[in-house]
């Protein structure tokens, strides 16, 4: 373990990383998709979590499919 | 409205890659998880790179120190140790093409013999097995040799007549168990289904008064097509490639032996792709992977499940099933991970990697998997192929002094190059790779007013990452992209560290 100094350490390991990005979408599904291709990168994923709100409860469209 | 806001956190993400259906699994697992290992906690991170096994790091990328030539296949490959003496001493082999090569750990290797002295380079079922202080080399079709330790030269049975032609050969009990026995250039009477053990104390012997020939099932459709190492005082000889069985061999002398069949079906497609561990036995056969653990205790029906998430593999034929001959597998203790080559299907080189987290994995019927695929590309344009696979101790000799003493997984490939794996580079010698996550389709959510269904439109404002900043290299990137319904949003960002100061 190394030392902690009061005032210039920092507490990176110990925090929780995150970040937040803005969406627009209106659908039934989503999927997610993480991906990185650059020599010598690192990439460690945690989990996710994703926002949303209820639209109206009754389809007014024939769906296309 | 706020009440019908919702947020569906999966966090901490434990699941592993499911390819069955994305719509029907758990918003925790993958139906995509390309180049990425399971952290203890089921933390989705980027696996190690590899380094050509050379001099110095300056040639990555090259082919400077190719066996034979740049086509050539690194057909065995073998960490083995002398030790007659007080002090071990490490002797790297391959054999590549049609040559046996020995390397002092300065990362060059050196010719043993001459340059068409054993079998062929189209011959991959290569196998090097420790015993007596030699080194047990044989593919089933060139007639087998043993390499001295010792004196670091090859011999030849000199006690009782010759070596059968074997496949591979198992180190159980001071003898050689020899399998896979062919009678195509052969000057022995033998029998695919029979198993040779040598006298004990000499593995040259496989004719005196103490050694046995073991009949296994005789006539049953197959041949022995592989072993387990030794396994709780037991050994394991497997049979396929037709029907496939699992013959249990206990006793301790060669008069004494006492041969139990403990399961049939799910017949190994090599004996290359039979993994032992100290824990449990696991194989690749033509419908799946396998534990024996698992298919002892839940009986044969259950023998491919612990497969059952990337099964699709084998039912759509997304492997190369013609290739799965020439896979080839490992075991990696200190990544607690068990894997396969195999080749996808319209490729034509083993350049995918099936990787199985025992430690994670729940073996039991329907439980937990934590499975990943490693797609290996060292130049964009000339992807090789792994033909065979070593766990390794980093050597003394000169290669990467820093890293000494360590073990790794070591990759033989189609190039007549050898590349050291878990090298902490995030780079295959020295090119970029990509890694890729991705999540079922999500259609079903829950919030405080209830459930909304899959048949319920969802508005989609913000997706929150969690990650672990990079880890003592250059800053991650990451991009994300969320598809709503096959509409896409993306951003793209770096996986800093935030951190704080305390005062």
């Amino acid at each position: 373990m190394g030392v902690f100094t009061l005032d210039s350490s920092t507490l990176a390991v110990e925090s929780l990383t995150y970040r937040e990005s803005i969406i627009e979408g209106i659908g039934r599904s989503a999927q997610i998709t993480w991906a990185q291709n650059k020599a010598d990168q690192d990439f460690e994923h945690l989990g996710y979590a994703l926002r949303f709100a209820a639209t109206e409860p009754e389809a007014q469209d024939t769906s296309s499919a | 409205m706020t009440t019908r806001n919702g947020i569906l956190s999966v966090y901490p993400a434990l699941g592993g890659l499911d390819i069955s259906n994305p719509t029907i699994i758990d918003p925790g697992s993958l139906v995509t998880a390309d180049n990425i290992e399971y952290l203890s906690m089921g933390q989705r991170k980027k696996r190690l790179g590899m380094l050509q096994y050379s001099p110095t790091t300056s040639v990555q990328g090259t082919s400077t120190n190719v066996m034979v030539t740049s086509s050539s296949n690194v057909r065995g490959l073998k960490d083995t140790w002398d030790y007659t003496g007080s002090v071990p001493v490490q002797r790297l082999i391959a054999v590549t093409g049609a040559s046996i090569f020995r390397s002092t750990g300065d990362g060059k290797w050196t010719a043993v013999s001459g340059t068409s002295s054993f079998g062929s380079n189209a011959t991959l079922n290569c196998h090097i097995t420790q015993a007596d202080n030699k080194a047990i080399i044989s593919d089933g079709a060139a007639q087998p040799i043993a390499y001295d330790l010792a004196t670091t030269t090859l011999v030849s049975p000199t006690t009782g007549s010759i070596w059968p032609i074997f496949t591979g050969s198992v180190y159980h009990q001071e003898r050689a168990w020899l399998w896979g026995l062919t009678t195509v250039g052969s000057t022995w009477a033998v029998h695919p289904s029979n198993v040779v053990v040598t006298a004990a104390a000499n593995i040259l012997d496989s004719t005196g008064a103490d050694a046995v020939t073991l009949s296994i099932d005789r006539g049953d459709g197959d041949k022995v097509i592989g072993m387990s190492q030794p396994f709780y005082n037991n050994i394991y000889i497997f049979k396929g490639p037709n029907k496939g069985s699992v013959h249990q061999i206990s006793g301790q002398t060669s008069t004494s032996y006492v041969k139990t069949k403990i399961a049939t079906g799910a017949a190994a497609v090599n004996g290359r792709v039979v993994i032992s561990t100290p824990t449990d036995i696991y194989w690749l056969s033509d419908y799946g992977c396998h534990s024996l653990a698992t298919t002892i205790k839940f009986g044969d029906v259950d023998q491919a499940l612990i497969s059952l998430p990337i099964q699709n593999l084998w039912r759509k034929n997304l492997l190369s099933r013609s290739d799965l001959s020439n896979a080839v597998g490992f075991w990696n203790p200190h990544r607690n991970i068990v894997g396969w080559a195999v080749t996808p299907t319209s490729a034509t080189s083993r350049y995918w990697v099936l990787v199985y987290n025992y430690a994670l994995s729940d073996p039991s019927p329907g439980g937990r998997k934590f499975w990943s695929i490693w797609k290996f590309s060292r130049e964009t344009a000339a992807n090789f192929g792994i033909t065979s696979i070593a766990h390794i101790r980093n050597p003394s000799g000169g290669f990467l002094s820093a890293k000494v003493g360590e073990d790794h997984i070591y990759w033989g490939t189609d190039r007549g190059m050898v590349y050291m794996g878990d090298y902490a580079s995030f780079s295959d010698d020295g090119a970029q790779y990509p890694v890729t996550i991705t999540t079922p389709i999500m259609s079903k959510f829950q919030t405080a007013a209830g459930v909304i269904p899959q048949t319920q439109e969802k508005t989609f404002t913000g997706v929150v990452t969690f990650y672990n900043a990079s880890d003592g290299t250059a800053q991650g990137s990451c991009s994300m992209s969320v598809l709503v319904d096959g509409q896409n949003n993306s951003d793209a960002f770096l996986l800093a560290a935030p951190g704080d100061t305390l005062g």
